[in-house]
């Protein structure tokens, strides 16, 4: 069987298995499925794969609803994103500092490597540096952090 | 049609997440309903309890909402939401020290017309089988299958959620495709 059709159809077969493809598609690739044991089988095996995919709990959308819409956590979202765009003025502000003092444009996170641990992640919890330790904080906490960053930014308090 | 009826069917996800951004409620629910699926099994692929799975899929989307100011659409909202739920899942296995082995809540085959009831168990008993058999390969390779099969992710996305490049993401796929038919056999 040819080397480059059974790649390119390989490629489909996944999406071919859940049901995903175009008609075109499929008519192409079952041409190839017609002369290709060794595609058919990454097929059958790509279908039973898919047919057995779990299925998520009836309820479990309006559970997650009901919790994010929430008002705890509705005013936590409010403070998180105020104080989020306060962190932000003040990284712009220091970024500028820095800019004025001449040092070099160093990025702060290295970007170009990989992680290929089985045990490495991007981060612990899948935020943004920085966010993990402002989600413990109470309603009142982050309004007194809010408040110090504001003074931050203004100069100082008297 | 009612307006929020029309917006789960016309708008995108950057649009929703816009909305979202600006504290339309609807718009997140409108995403949660989009995603919550995929976002379950992600959470049920790496912690294999169902249970647990819930409370993850809820987390990921309280954090993913919470957080939300900072997304920059660098990756889609189904890449970023999904990725949470990754790292909230692994996060749960380290506070446990493993994973659980328990049987979960499979989908049954669909019937066909062209199937019988004898084959469609037949279907249903192998389809249950492979799903066993996956357990035993190592997670990369396990994750990357259930990625691009049960939800459709590009390399790219299944790479940019197990922590890989797209080419690694591949090879991981094609590898454990490649033993899960020897388990099979």
């Amino acid at each position: 069987m040819n080397r480059t059709t059974c790649e390119w159809t390989r490629e489909l077969i996944p999406d071919h298995a859940a049901g995903r493809l175009a008609d075109d598609e499929i008519a192409l690739a079952d041409l190839h499925f017609e002369d290709c044991d060794e595609c058919r089988d990454e097929l059958d095996l790509a279908y039973l794969v898919f047919s057995s995919r779990a299925v998520e709990p009836e309820d479990l959308a309006d559970k997650i609803k009901a919790v994010v819409h929430s008002p705890t956590v509705n005013n936590r979202r409010r403070w998180w994103g105020l104080t989020a765009a306060a962190v932000a003025s003040l990284a712009i502000g220091f970024n500028v500092i820095l800019d004025r003092s001449g040092l070099p444009d160093v990025p702060l996170v290295e970007s170009g490597f990989e992680l290929e641990s089985e045990n490495l992640w991007l981060t612990d919890d899948g935020l943004i540096a920085g966010a993990p330790m402002l989600e413990g904080l109470s309603d009142e906490a982050l309004a007194q952090l809010l408040d110090e960053l504001m003074v931050g930014t203004s100069g100082g308090a008297a | 049609m009612s307006d929020d009826e029309w917006s789960e069917v016309i708008l995108s996800d950057e649009e929703l997440v816009e909305r979202g951004k600006t504290g339309d409620d609807s718009a997140l629910g409108i995403l949660v309903n989009r995603h919550h699926g995929a976002v379950y099994r992600v959470a049920l692929s790496i912690l294999s309890d169902e249970s647990a799975a819930q409370d993850v899929a809820q987390d990921a989307f309280i954090k993913g909402f919470q957080a939300m100011v900072g997304f920059r659409g660098e990756a889609s909202f189904r890449t970023w939401i999904l990725t949470i739920a990754a790292n909230e899942a692994r996060g749960v296995i380290r506070r446990i020290g493993r994973r659980k082995e328990t049987a979960i809540d499979l989908a049954a085959p669909v019937q066909s017309e062209d199937k019988g009831p004898d084959e469609t168990a037949v279907i249903a008993s192998e389809a249950a089988r492979a799903r066993r058999m996956m357990e035993q390969l190592p997670e990369k390779q396990r994750l990357s299958v259930v990625f691009r099969i049960d939800e459709g992710l590009s390399f790219k996305e299944v790479g940019e959620i197990i922590g890989s490049s797209e080419g690694a993401a591949r090879v991981n796929y094609f590898h454990g495709i490649r033993r899960l038919r020897e388990l099979m056999e």
